[in-house]
């Protein structure tokens, strides 16, 4: 049993906001021979600094810089130790300070964090978050080894060597738990994948049935091959800055709450606790999941869920006033490395109740367009693509996700995603068919970062600030 | 360096994807190989292996630090990190009027050309180094 303290359950409590006003990305791909990593790295920090509207030409918004945070998943990947800084060297930022950072998958959602931390003590007025993975310099099966040892090696690694098989055993219990089929899961896939369709941006964009993933091959019972995200190359970045520069940067900055939460790598070892509730959630509302888990040999978290979000959402919901989480965001990017992650997630930062997670899928609110009801969906997932369709390396995706969320809010999606001289730069056409994901009018948004099997999270919440 | 040492060393494989040079870092044998893209850098090292020592400078005018007259950047940069102009449309520094040549390799060697993930056969192939 865990028990948390008053204190440790206390809100942070910035000393000042912290805004989020330029993002930047590369293309993601398998493999990327083309560019070194310190290339790629100057691609999107390029586009950070010219593409995002600033009132301030690029190299004088770089002159504002005062700190930067790089974000990288594994050195193994990369063969190389302090890529920090042959980055920072390459971009031009000596001798300014940087830190790397590395939570896992949540490595760039724990790099926001901290980036978020240096302008909010006052540390800086305008932080560099940047994060990149290339993960095509080994071959696939030894990509999986080195990302298998982010599972504990005396009592996991040994058993597989593939992470899919870390989060099978998790969507076996869950599905069994709230009797779940295994189409709601595949539809994520088909969903999210077809997202990815509309970005230049995108990895493995695909048009695919609930059937074509059902019929796939098994990676790891239950989960089918489309269901798992693949090995990425490529990188991304974000500027924060205090208010005052936010807004004479831009006319449009984007608010940024942000909070983190971990939990033991080990699922099995997760010791069983009350749940923490979210602002809109009783201790009455989940008697009955608590009779069910007693029935089921269950507990919270358990397989079933992600502690480590939930302690994230319960801090970013209260920083940001979030009190409805489905009624109060417009849109989530999740960490969807399986849909299984996905699916579990929704519950964690209550887009639906624990154990109803389901819902969100059957629902239809997790679409841009409800499919069920013709009307636009709640709060729709992944339009970028999220990880299944556009992109997972590792230490930008959690940046990647903040840049597509404060782009859905400076309702300027069809600007990043609907040139074809944006797919063209990436030696693509613009499909025919694209269509626009922008969501109406919306305000607020939430980003997951996520790791391993829940060690570390991040969510994030990024308001419109005009 | 010797000659002893440099004949003990065994060849490099390399492969050749596009225009970039992979090269690969046997780390942990066959599976645990990691292939090194040479990226935008990889004329620096197809320069080496025709024996020329090739080098890059900034020359955009609107460069705070360079105005368009930039010192050489040895090892080479494919992008400028005070201006971020790429260098692409860059000319290659020239000592002696050839727009590529600033010196000359003092010793060749051979490398493999090699299957790249395991995909494709290997030959010979020339390969510098300085």
């Amino acid at each position: 049993m865990i028990a948390l303290a008053p204190g440790n359950l206390r809100v942070p409590k910035w000393t000042r906001p912290v805004y989020l006003v330029a993002a930047g990305t590369t293309d993601f791909r398998k493999r990327y021979p083309e560019k070194r990593l310190e290339e790629l790295c100057m691609m999107a920090f390029r586009m950070l600094l010219e593409e995002n509207d600033l009132k301030r030409d690029p190299l004088e918004t770089k002159g504002l810089i005062n700190f930067a945070c790089y974000g990288e998943f594994a050195d193994h990947f990369q063969d190389q130790l302090l890529c920090e800084a042959k980055v920072h060297d390459y971009l031009g930022l000596d001798l300014l300070p940087n830190v790397g950072i590395k939570t896992g998958g949540a490595t760039g959602g724990s790099a926001m964090l901290m980036g978020a931390t240096t302008v909010a003590s006052g540390m800086s007025d305008c932080t560099l978050v940047l994060g990149w993975e290339r993960m095509d310099e080994v071959r696939t099966w030894t990509g999986n080894y080195y990302i298998a040892t982010a599972a504990c090696k005396d009592f996991e690694t040994r058993l597989a060597r593939n992470y899919a098989s870390y989060y099978a055993p998790m969507a076996r219990r869950f599905q069994e738990m709230y009797r779940v089929d295994d189409r709601v899961r595949a539809e994520i896939a088909v969903k999210n994948r077809r997202y990815a369709c509309f970005s230049p941006f995108s990895q493995q964009p695909g048009r695919h049935t609930i059937e074509d993933v059902l019929n796939g091959e098994i990676v790891s019972d239950p989960l089918r091959f489309l269901e798992c995200c693949a090995m990425s190359v490529g990188a991304a970045g974000a500027l924060l800055c205090s208010e005052d520069l936010a807004y004479r940067l831009t006319d449009t900055p984007v608010r940024l709450y942000i909070a983190g939460g971990s939990h033991t790598l080990r699922t099995g070892d997760r010791r069983p606790m009350r749940i923490p509730l979210l602002p809109h959630e009783t201790e009455e509302g989940y008697a009955w999941l608590y009779d069910e888990m007693a029935k089921q040999d269950g507990r919270w978290p358990g397989f079933e869920s992600f502690g480590a979000t939930r302690f994230a959402a319960y801090m970013v919901y209260r920083m940001a006033g979030i009190n409805a989480p489905i009624e109060d965001l417009d849109l989530v990017e999740t960490h969807d490395a399986f849909t299984i992650s996905d699916l579990q997630t929704y519950g964690d930062v209550g887009l639906t109740l624990y154990g109803r997670e389901q819902e969100f899928v059957t629902s239809g609110d997790c679409y841009l367009h409800n499919p069920r009801t013709g009307k636009p969906g709640k709060c729709p997932a992944n339009l970028s693509g999220g990880l299944l369709g556009t992109m997972h390396a590792v230490g930008a995706t959690g940046i990647f996700q903040c840049g597509e969320v404060l782009w859905q809010l400076q309702g300027k999606y069809d600007t990043f995603h609907g040139d074809p001289k944006v797919w063209e730069q990436y030696g693509k056409t613009k499909p025919a068919d694209w269509q626009s994901l922008q969501v109406k009018d919306a305000r607020r948004g939430l980003a997951i970062s996520h790791a391993g099997v829940g060690s570390h999270v991040t969510c994030a919440v990024l308001e419109k600030a005009w | 360096m010797t000659d002893g040492n440099v004949a003990a060393m065994e060849p490099s494989t390399i492969s050749i994807v596009g225009d970039a040079w992979i090269l690969h870092v046997p780390r942990f044998g066959e599976e645990g190989t990691h292939y090194h893209t040479y990226g935008l850098l990889t004329p620096y090292f197809k320069g080496l292996a025709e024996g020329r020592l090739l080098a890059t400078r900034c020359i955009s005018p609107a460069c705070p630090i360079s105005k368009g007259n930039g010192q050489l950047w040895l090892p080479p940069r494919a992008d400028c990190p005070d201006c971020h102009k790429p260098a692409k449309g860059l000319p290659l520094i020239s000592r002696w009027g050839c727009p590529w040549l600033v010196g000359s390799v003092f010793r060749a060697r051979f490398a493999r050309l090699g299957p790249l993930y395991g995909f494709t056969t290997s030959t010979k192939f020339a390969f510098g180094a300085v």
